[in-house]
């Protein structure tokens, strides 16, 4: 690991930085900013309001977990990010550039990568080395970098020697961690994954999340779209998504210890959150909210 | 008894070097009305088993017996199994096809001897069953009408379910059911597992979620590497975390909570696997008073 | 799953396994056309010899060359019948309303089997000793002088990359598919024609729309990664020829040009 963050280090400081010529890394004050954004899906003649009124700002290095049941409208926000959703109302800033300027687009989807939920969907090579290097091709990297390039990304996430494997034949992990290395190889500064755990069975969920803290320990700032509330427990913030609508925003503490909030969210607290509820239901008050199974633990032994 | 497998032994790609021996010599039995769980590692053999059992795949070695009759042996009915068993693989939203959700929902009722009043009433019933609400004692609940293609994900998958319930088979395999669902679609579809095991249905359900196989299985079948590695209650099997991890399974969040107050002195009872009793139980520690006496 | 291509390429180290792609897709073109000029009996066996020699250097074995006319063999008697039916000759055998049985259309369809036989056993052969990927950049490679006209040569090698990197995890969804109805009481197995027309309903329609989502997922992560189209390079590998591929691919062109002659 330790050795893993020193390459990582001494890769990213490596990077040329490609900056558009008006803007400046210290210009640039926050990862991603968002103003009264709105989005509709027009079905026929009747339009389904999708996203309403969302504001946020997100500081470079933050680890976000945007929480929110199926439908809430959490996968379109972060596709608006990436451009891959027409912008229509509302302003959005990724590092400082504007996805609905299509000369800044480009450079905005090296900055802002992004991982998607089912493994299977998301190779374009039936070699691992050539999938990593897919997007660095996209970007006219001189040939001679992308070996060098496409070797670190992919230790980077732990799957060095998986070079030229197939990747129908790795774990559902392993391929979400290709699929990573293939962002990572750009040099993104913001990472999303968007569900890219929840077709994964245990073992690969606990692999990707893995390498989601070895990125945000990077410096990196880390978005992660989830239904799954542990999931979000260690992440910085939390944005609670209901119905379109960004909810509240705030630490994992304040989100996931508030029963009703998530409960109106279709979500269900973490197991220690629900313990200590209805332990509050039947008269037994703990002395404050455990977030976590450990908490719970602590301050069960501490009741007299 | 609806389900005995005898030395179930299963191989892919025969004669190949890709070779793999799927299960060997597996043999256990389900009885009338149980709720089996079935967990193990990826690539254990749990689908092909199940696969094996719904009489969708030839075994190698071995006889799978419903109701005492050998489903691969000659002159057994495939259509009488059709009827008995029912199974819901992975992601089952992605076997609708039809133009109206009623239509799908009917599809395993073609070709069965039914009435056109009953077929509807199966419907009717399967769609209930899954959670879709009619508004008239007699109507179809409004989703009937509509495309299975214009619902959101969580409808899909109920409709699915519906399509395999709508056959009323006595014997349910769910493969991986709650995988990709939010917490409120996984707490509707096991309140409708519990629905079914009471009205007596037998249910099999391969599951990787520890919580979820100890809250509502009364068994647990443990499969490693193509072997039936252990059987036995939730408790048996999570009782002894150590023995857990060496078969390659995790355990409930629950079961681990009680593990870590038992070993500090604040649970009375060893191996804890519900959250109904880690409750209870952590409620009388603390009410006895027990609690303070440990530190 | 029966219905498509995949899994045809076996693994090997024979001659005709490290040949360059390119050579070898070349000289199958040229034994191809070796085939299809050969119309007389020195040329057919000539072409046949071609092959075997071939099918010898692949160390495929007999049974996988010919794996695939065994299965066309009521397609093939279907020419032959075509043939001995409708060949314009003096001599006939036999003769009933429209259909005019000779030994000159018997001869004339045992030709066509022939060399439809001969060709599929080349297409075999080329499948089975290149991987998927080496057939995709041979390929590209000799379409490259079409980009002089204007053809997207990268979004179609992209397409057909992406296309073959699919096969696997989509055959396996399309068979999970046929699984998950038949358990739902589907019948394919029938033999009644009409039955088993409606029964392709059920399959054919979640099969499609898998295949949608699944390019649409797709495309949205190709996006995602910057791909645009027509533009950016190809990924061009370095080709270096082995006296190998030097002599396969003089010893495909001398057979080409002894048919053209012959």
């Amino acid at each position: 690991m330790i050795c893993q963050k020193t390459e990582a280090a001494v890769f990213f400081s490596a990077v040329k930085r490609f900056d558009l010529p008006c803007l400046k890394e210290e210009d640039i004050m926050q990862a991603v900013t968002g103003k009264q954004i709105s989005f509709a899906y027009e079905d026929g003649y009747v339009v389904n309001p999708v996203l309403e009124d969302i504001s946020f700002a997100i500081e470079k290095g933050e680890f976000i977990a945007v929480l929110g049941a199926n439908g809430c409208g959490k996968s379109t926000l972060v596709r608006l990010l990436n451009g891959l959703l027409p912008l229509e109302k509302g302003q959005l800033k990724v590092w400082g550039l504007d996805p609905r300027q299509e000369s800044q687009l480009r450079e905005l989807r090296r900055l802002c990568g992004m991982v998607f939920q089912n493994p299977d969907n998301q190779f374009v090579s039936a070699i691992v080395e050539e999938d990593v290097a897919f997007g660095l091709r996209n970007y006219d990297t001189p040939e001679e970098e992308i070996p060098e390039r496409v070797r670190r990304a992919l230790s980077l996430v732990g799957m060095q020697g998986y070079e030229r494997h197939s990747p129908h034949m790795l774990s559902g992990g392993q391929k979400q961690r290709v699929a990573v290395a293939g962002v990572l190889a750009m040099e993104p500064e913001i990472l999303i994954f968007d569900e890219a755990t929840s077709m994964l069975d245990p073992q690969g969920r606990r692999e990707v999340l893995a390498c989601l803290k070895q990125i945000h320990g990077m410096g990196k700032t880390v978005l992660m779209i989830t239904h799954y509330v542990e999931e979000a427990l260690g992440a910085d913030r939390i944005f609670l998504m209901q119905g379109g609508k960004l909810c509240k925003s705030g630490s994992p503490r304040e989100i996931l210890t508030d029963r009703d909030l998530l409960a109106q969210a279709g979500l269900i607290p973490p197991l220690a959150v629900r313990l200590y509820h209805d332990l509050r239901d039947s008269g037994i008050l703990l002395d404050r909210c455990p977030l976590t199974s450990e908490e719970l633990v602590e301050e069960l032994c501490r009741l007299k | 008894m609806p389900i005995e497998v005898r030395n179930l032994s299963c191989r892919y790609g025969e004669k190949t070097p890709l070779e793999v021996q799927a299960l060997s010599d597996i043999s256990f039995r389900v009885e009338e009305g149980e709720f089996v769980g079935i967990m193990g590692h990826t690539g254990c053999g749990k689908s092909t088993l199940i696969q094996l059992m719904a009489g969708l795949l030839a075994p190698g070695e071995g006889q799978i017996l419903i109701d005492g009759e050998d489903i691969n042996g000659p002159g057994y009915d495939r259509e009488t199994l059709r009827g008995t068993l029912g199974i819901v693989f992975q992601y089952p939203e992605s076997q609708l096809f039809e133009t109206t959700v009623e239509k799908d929902v009917a599809f395993a009722l073609k070709h069965l001897s039914l009435s056109k009043a009953e077929k509807a009433e199966r419907v009717r019933w399967a769609l209930e069953a899954v959670g879709f609400r009619s508004e008239s004692m007699t109507g179809l609940p409004e989703i009937a009408g509509k495309s299975p293609l214009a619902l959101s994900g969580g409808e899909k998958r109920r409709v699915a379910i519906a399509g395999v319930l709508a056959a009323r088979p006595r014997i349910l395999i769910f493969d991986e059911p709650l995988a990709g669902l939010d917490p409120s679609g996984r707490q509707g579809f096991l309140e409708l597992t519990a629905r079914l095991h009471r009205q007596g249905t037998t249910i099999l359900m391969v599951s990787h979620d520890g919580d979820a196989l100890c809250g509502y299985a009364d068994r647990i079948l443990v499969l490693d590497r193509g072997r039936l590695s252990a059987e036995g209650t939730p408790e048996e099997i999570f009782g002894d975390l150590g023995r857990t991890e060496a078969l390659h399974i995790g355990a409930g969040e629950v079961r681990r909570i009680a593990q870590a107050l038992y070993e500090k002195g604040r649970l009375e009872k060893p191996g804890i696997t519900k959250y109904k009793i880690l409750l209870e139980e952590i409620k009388k520690t603390i009410k006895t008073g027990k609690a303070g006496e440990g530190s | 799953m029966s219905f498509l291509p995949a899994g045809s390429y076996r693994e090997g180290d024979s001659v005709l396994h490290k040949m360059d792609p390119f050579c070898k897709l070349l000289s199958a073109f040229l034994l191809l056309a070796a085939v299809i000029l050969s119309n007389t009996f020195p040329g057919y066996g000539l072409a046949a010899g071609g092959l075997l020699a071939v099918i010898l250097v692949s160390r495929l074995g007999l049974g996988t060359a010919l794996s695939g006319v065994k299965r066309m063999r009521f397609f093939f008697c279907l020419i032959l019948l075509m043939n001995m039916a409708f060949y314009e000759t003096e001599q006939i055998w036999w003769k009933w309303w429209i259909f005019r049985f000779s030994g000159d259309g018997l001869v004339q369809g045992m030709q066509v089997v022939l060399r439809v036989a001969m060709a599929m056993v080349l297409g075999n052969l080329l499948v089975s000793a290149t991987s998927p990927l080496e057939l995709v950049g041979a390929m590209e490679s000799l379409m490259y002088p079409l980009k002089f006209i204007g053809v997207p040569i990268r979004d179609v090698a992209m397409i057909l990359g992406v296309a073959i990197q699919f096969i696997p995890a989509f055959s396996e969804e399309a068979e999970m598919i046929r699984r998950a109805q038949t358990a739902r009481g589907a019948r394919f197995e029938s033999r009644r024609l009409t039955e088993k027309a409606k029964s392709i309903v059920p399959l054919v329609v979640p099969i499609f729309l898998a295949a949608f989502r699944r390019a649409d997922e797709l495309a949205i992560a190709m996006e995602a990664r910057g791909y645009r189209r027509t533009k950016g390079k190809l990924g061009r590998r370095r080709r270096r020829l082995s006296p190998a591929d030097a002599i396969g691919l003089l010893l495909c062109g001398l057979l080409c040009a002894a048919e053209a002659v012959l």
